[in-house]
């Protein structure tokens, strides 16, 4: 039976920001920990990381993902130095990973990982998945997976990031750091069970912007015209940025969604993101065909803490005589402290764990500020961005 | 205008642009936000700075205080990484903390610090750009930075903050701006003062420490002069005794109001202190100089005592002298001692040197080791060299003995072993050449057991080792050769006795146990002179010894048992010393009763063979000779029948055919009588001429053949040789013979005979040119009967008859042949002395 820990806090310097936290989450216990998964803010050194949270633990298999802040049960920090664990105990989980993953063979790397996830442990019920947030097609990952588990297993997990700039994300594995690495986490303990939901609470505005030559997750023009240049000139911001630090805290793409998801989604727009350009080539977080408008969308603060209050509510309703017992936790950066000053910040985060506390206590809550987040939407394992996803593991 | 009356087209654009003020409203509200978000992180940034501002003030140490500040500027500005900087003196090197950064400590940063402050000045940050990192060599990597530089100028003191973004990672740390600036200037202003502190801080606790110590030192001081076992004695600045310890008045005799107010010099001083002792003190009080030195004082009882004194001046803060102070030490004991270790140390200099053994000694109180002379010579270095001895010691050590002899020295220092005993090699250092010390080292422990000396004597053991070894390798190869050789003679088939000159067995073998025979011989004089009282086998033994010891030479006797079944043989070998005296006798035995029945048996054997062989022979030369005398006969008839005219040429062809057929038995029958000759005649050496011999053979043959033929003869020196006549005449008939019957057919043949002599042997070759010998045959042509063709003319008994001669002369026959070229005969045959 798996046991969960967790911790997070700020401290610069990248050893002792491990040490801090693993003690804090572990106790002394160190020995027994069995899997580590970090979120480290974009400045901490993860080969660093990596190392001493093996020595540490030596017997504990280490994962790790660079993001922009973290949410803890402490609560939240968004910083340059910022870091948060979830330890557990048990052995009914398995790990997979790959590296060289890109939007072009995200279905393939997927695939490998789950098949060869498979074949160690067929009883696997819950997929925790990483990836690289830049350069990747999540639709991809999310069939892959599928196919193999079926679309019963629930997938949840985020996208790494930098600090907005998309410039780089990095993922740890045991030793190794990497910049375009997934890793998969197969949880088979069969006490568990996960609640996944996403919720944005952006509007769509003005006409979308159409769809007009597209290859795989890659946006080549639209309205008939170069596609970077169409859009930035729409969000009326300079276009000769070689990364996208400018456009993604404004330039939300919504995709409309069918009537009846979006009476569940609470909006008619899921949302996607652009973490990078090759000159006018856009890097879509997920495959895209041509003929599909984008509208340009806008936050709507009081839309954003009505949909929170929901889904919490929704989530809660759902795990009545339940037991949370640890909380995976993937928001968008750009709904952090660009969005929000601090305050606000912390009232929605107080706002989405106060409900999942039990005795007081806040169950251990690993939780980034990413690029993407995975979460169910109409039944189906569902790619978004720009939303806080929550992910509940139930006894 | 309402927008009823506008066309579509207009509408279309005024939508679009409508659009475009929509999204970019939702910019400008972002950027709004942006700006409400950027005051709010600022005062985020403010707080943590706060946060750091009161951990820097309790920080343990100035370290943690740089690595902390460091931490804070990383964590404040949000900057990749941050360097800390201090130095005290101008001249000195900058100590580097750093955060985000690693320092890698072979590189020398001083240089651009140095650069960067005297760029930058003190007192103010600033923020650093891409040309200020241009030409600096450490900092290169970097593109942009905030700077803070503080100089003490009075104490040279120098701090320097540096927050750093790199050129790397540009695109991932914000930019430093100048609203950065003035946060910095706020903290780095906090840093200041927290580090004034700090320093104010060290500084009183280090004050705070030396009084601490100061006072701590006075109680001591004080502890030391009243509880000290050494005299101490104040007296103002004029000599006058203002206090003295206990120890001075259990030394002296003197208390302190006796000599209050007195100069030491009126009561310590007596005839035995010398007049050059009074003099140095005297002047080293005039002049207020410190002093050390031994002088004899008296005590209260007038006895005269070693005083070990210390004398120092003692001034105050404004350097007026104020104080002697008198340390005195009753040492008189130990220079007594002293004086009896100097006699000993003499004496055993003395037996040292001339035993050429090296003596060191090691002191723990001063850790130095001081070598005896010897010990230079020892290892071929100058008394007056100023190396380190201990390391021309461990130098001079071959590497493999080293760790041996360290590791020894080792344990004995640690009071491990008492004593050491070892032997190892050194290269002498005048000449490098090897040698081999045996070292004994003992060690000298205090009360409390720890070791306070080592004294180490060290002899050079190079030729006795080498003698020794030398005596050992004989010795074992003495007793490997004596293993060996007894070895031998127990495993002989011969009994082996040897009898000292006392009668008695110094070897025996086991050959026979039971034997009694040695056991019973006389012992002492008896055994070379007196009666023997037992006859037989022992008499002979005896009297065998006295003969071989009389003549000096080996004697021999065969002991037959009374049955005659068994024979012995022994030889009796005297042996002599140089002196010509005989120290042993070697009797050797040996059972000779098998040989003798197989000798005798021969014996017959042989007596009935050559009875045989002669009969043999006799009949052979009957039959031949009896066989000759019909053939001839016939030979004659056919000759008378061929004379007649009228015969029928079938008839002359068949008689021609019967004739030859005649001549060749003939032949052979002539063949077998020589062989049998040979075989029966004794050798009858006479003086022959083998000029006129080989001529007359030649002259017999050049006429069975019309073909050319030249006979060359060549004698070194002489033609005569003493030999069976006979034989060299059938010899040479065959061979010569052969080289013109096998000569090669119509062509000139041309045969040589060559003679000639050494000391030894008369050497004679006979070569032809004929058809020579097929190299298949050359082994066989001696062989009887041997026959090269069936075309051969011989009876194959011609060469083998020359072996059977030759060998009979006691010589050697060898054949050289090339077919088609000609062969080559030498027969070799030793000299008969006339």
């Amino acid at each position: 039976m798996l046991s969960f820990y967790s911790a997070s806090g700020r401290i610069v310097n990248t050893q002792r920001a491990v040490q801090e936290v693993l003690e804090s989450a572990m106790g002394n216990d160190f020995s027994n920990a069995d899997l580590l998964i970090f979120h480290a803010s974009i400045g901490h050194d993860y080969k660093v990381l990596l190392d001493e949270a093996k020595r540490m633990c030596p017997n504990a298999r280490v994962l790790a993902a660079s993001c922009c802040g973290v949410v803890g049960k402490e609560g939240v920090s968004e910083s340059m130095k910022d870091i948060a664990v979830m330890g557990i105990k048990g052995n009914e989980f398995v790990v997979e990973s790959t590296d060289g993953i890109y939007g072009s063979n995200a279905y393939l790397k997927t695939k490998e990982m789950a098949l060869s996830m498979k074949s160690k442990d067929a009883n696997v019920n819950m997929i925790y998945l990483l990836a690289s947030g830049i350069d990747i097609d999540n639709n991809g990952c999310i069939r892959a997976i599928e196919e193999v588990f079926g679309k019963e297993v629930t997938i949840f997990g985020a996208t790494s990031s930098d600090n907005m700039r998309g410039v780089v994300s990095y993922q740890g594995i045991d030793d190794q750091v990497f910049e375009h690495a997934a890793y998969m986490v197969g949880f088979s303990d069969p006490s568990l069970s996960v609640e996944t939901q996403a919720t944005h609470g952006f509007v769509a505005i003005g006409e979308p912007l159409l769809v007009t030559k597209a290859t795989g997750h890659i946006i080549h023009e639209f309205n008939g015209k170069p596609a970077w240049s169409e859009y930035c000139q729409r969000l009326g911001i300079d276009s000769s940025n070689p990364h996208c630090g400018d456009s993604i805290p404004v330039g939300a793409l919504g995709e409309k969604l069918s009537p009846e998801l979006a009476k569940e989604y609470g909006n008619e727009h899921i949302l996607r993101v652009v973490t990078s350009h090759v000159g006018d080539d856009m890097y879509y977080a997920t495959d895209i065909q041509e003929g599909t408008e984008l509208w340009l969308t806008t936050r709507d603060e009081e839309l954003i803490f009505t949909e929170m209050d929901n889904m919490v509510k929704q989530m809660n309703e759902r795990m009545i005589g339940k037991t949370p017992v640890a909380v995976f936790h993937a928001d968008c950066l750009a709904r952090g402290r660009f969005l929000f000053n601090r305050i606000i910040k912390d009232e929605l985060v107080s706002k989405m764990q106060y409900p999942f506390y039990r005795n007081g206590e806040c169950p251990p809550w690993l939780g980034m500020y990413g690029f993407g987040e995975i979460a169910r939407l109409g039944g189906e394992n569902t790619y978004h961005n720009y939303t806080t996803a929550l992910y509940v593991l139930y006894r | 205008m309402g927008i009823e009356g506008l066309e579509h087209e207009e509408l279309l654009k005024l939508y679009r642009d409508l659009q475009l003020r929509v999204t970019r409203f939702s910019a400008t509200e972002q950027a709004l936000i942006n700006t409400r978000d950027r005051l709010d992180q600022e005062l985020e940034l403010y707080k943590r700075m706060q946060r750091y501002n009161a951990m820097l003030l309790n920080v343990p140490s100035l370290d943690r205080f740089f690595a902390l500040v460091c931490e804070g500027i990383v964590d404040v500005f949000e900057l990749e990484c941050a360097i800390s900087a201090r130095r005290i003196h101008d001249n000195e090197k900058w100590e580097l903390f750093a955060e985000g950064h690693k320092i890698d400590k072979g590189i020398c940063w001083d240089e651009d610090l140095s650069i960067l402050c005297q760029l930058h000045g003190h007192g103010e940050s600033h923020i650093l750009k891409l040309d200020d990192f241009s030409f600096l060599k450490c900092l290169s990597p970097f593109f942009e930075g905030l700077y803070f530089h503080l100089k003490d100028v009075k104490s040279g003191n120098q701090i320097l903050f540096l927050g750093l973004n790199s050129k790397a990672n540009s695109a991932i740390y914000r930019n430093v701006q100048e609203r950065h600036l003035a946060l910095f200037n706020v903290f780095m202003q906090n840093v200041q003062s927290i580090f004034s502190n700090h320093q104010r801080s060290a500084e009183i606790e280090e004050q705070l420490g030396v009084i601490q110590k100061s006072s701590a030192e006075l109680r001591k001081l004080s502890l030391i002069a009243t509880k000290t076992k050494n005299g101490v004695i104040i007296t103002d600045a004029h000599g006058h005794v203002e206090w003295v310890n206990e120890a001075f008045t259990k030394i002296s005799g003197y208390n302190l109001e006796e000599i209050k107010g007195r100069k030491p010099k009126d009561f310590l001083q007596g005839k035995q202190t010398d007049e050059v002792s009074r003099k140095k003190l005297s002047d080293a009080l005039w002049s207020k100089d410190d002093i050390e030195m031994t002088v004899v004082n008296y005590d209260k009882a007038g006895n005269p005592y070693y005083n070990q004194l210390e004398i120092i001046s003692v001034f105050d803060e404004q350097g007026k002298h104020v104080n002697f102070i008198a340390l005195q030490k009753d040492i008189t004991h130990e220079i007594q001692s002293q004086q009896e270790m100097l006699k000993l140390n003499s004496r055993f200099k003395i037996i040292t040197n001339h035993s050429k053994i090296g003596l060191w000694e090691w002191t723990a109180e001063d850790d130095k080791v001081e070598w005896s002379g010897e010990l230079y010579q020892l290892h071929g270095i100058s008394t007056e060299i100023k190396e380190d001895l201990r390391r021309i010691w461990l130098d001079s050590m071959f590497v493999e003995d080293r760790d041996r002899i360290l590791g020894n020295v080792e344990s004995l220092r640690k009071g491990d072993l008492q004593v050491i005993k070892d032997v190892y090699n050194i290269h002498r250092y005048d000449n490098g050449e090897s040698r081999t010390i045996e070292t004994l080292t003992v060690s000298e422990k205090n009360n409390q057991g720890k070791v306070v000396r080592m004294v180490g004597s060290s002899k050079d053991v190079t030729e006795e080792l080498l003698l020794i070894h030398q005596r050992d390798e004989s010795l074992a190869q003495i007793q490997l050769l004596k293993s060996f050789y007894e070895n031998i003679l127990q495993n002989s088939p011969m009994d082996i006795v040897v009898i000292g000159t006392d009668g008695k067995i110094v070897f025996k073998n086991n050959r026979r146990e039971n034997h009694t025979l040695w056991s019973r011989l006389p012992q002492g004089n008896d055994l070379l002179s007196g009666d023997v009282k037992e006859q037989g086998s022992l008499n002979d033994l005896v009297l065998s010894i006295r003969r071989s010891i009389q003549e000096r030479r080996m004697v021999q006797w065969e002991d037959v048992s009374a049955d005659g079944d068994l024979v012995y043989l022994y030889n009796v070998l005297p042996h002599f010393e140089e002196n010509g005296n005989w120290e042993s006798i070697i009797i050797t035995g040996v059972d000779i009763s098998e040989l003798k029945k197989i000798q005798n048996s021969m014996s017959l054997t042989n007596d009935e063979l050559r009875k045989i062989n002669l009969e043999l022979d006799n009949f052979v030369y009957s039959i031949s000779h009896d066989l000759r005398s019909p053939l001839l006969s016939i030979k004659g008839i056919i000759s008378l029948v061929l004379h007649d005219q009228g015969l029928p040429e079938k008839a002359v062809q068949f008689l021609n055919m019967a004739d030859q057929s005649v001549t060749r038995l003939d032949g052979t029958i002539q063949e077998i009588l020589e062989y049998s000759r040979n075989s029966r005649l004794d050798i009858q050496p006479e003086w022959m001429d083998l000029n006129e011999l080989v001529q007359n053979i030649f002259d017999d043959l050049k006429f069975i053949t019309e073909d050319p033929l030249e006979m060359v003869m060549a004698f070194k020196s002489t033609s005569l040789l003493f030999n069976d006549k006979a034989r060299i005449s059938v010899l040479l008939k065959n061979i010569i013979g052969n080289s013109v019957k096998y000569r090669k057919m119509g062509q000139q043949s041309v045969v040589k005979f060559s003679f000639d002599f050494n000391d030894t042997h008369a050497v004679m070759q006979i070569e032809d040119n004929g058809q020579g010998i097929d190299e298949s045959h050359i082994g066989r042509v001696f062989e009887m009967f041997f026959r090269g063709t069936s075309a051969s003319i011989g009876t194959g008994l011609g060469l083998y008859i020359c072996k059977e001669i030759v060998s009979k002369l006691g010589g050697e026959i060898q054949v050289k042949s090339q077919k088609g070229l000609g062969t080559i005969m030498t027969i070799s045959l030793p000299l008969i002395q006339n």
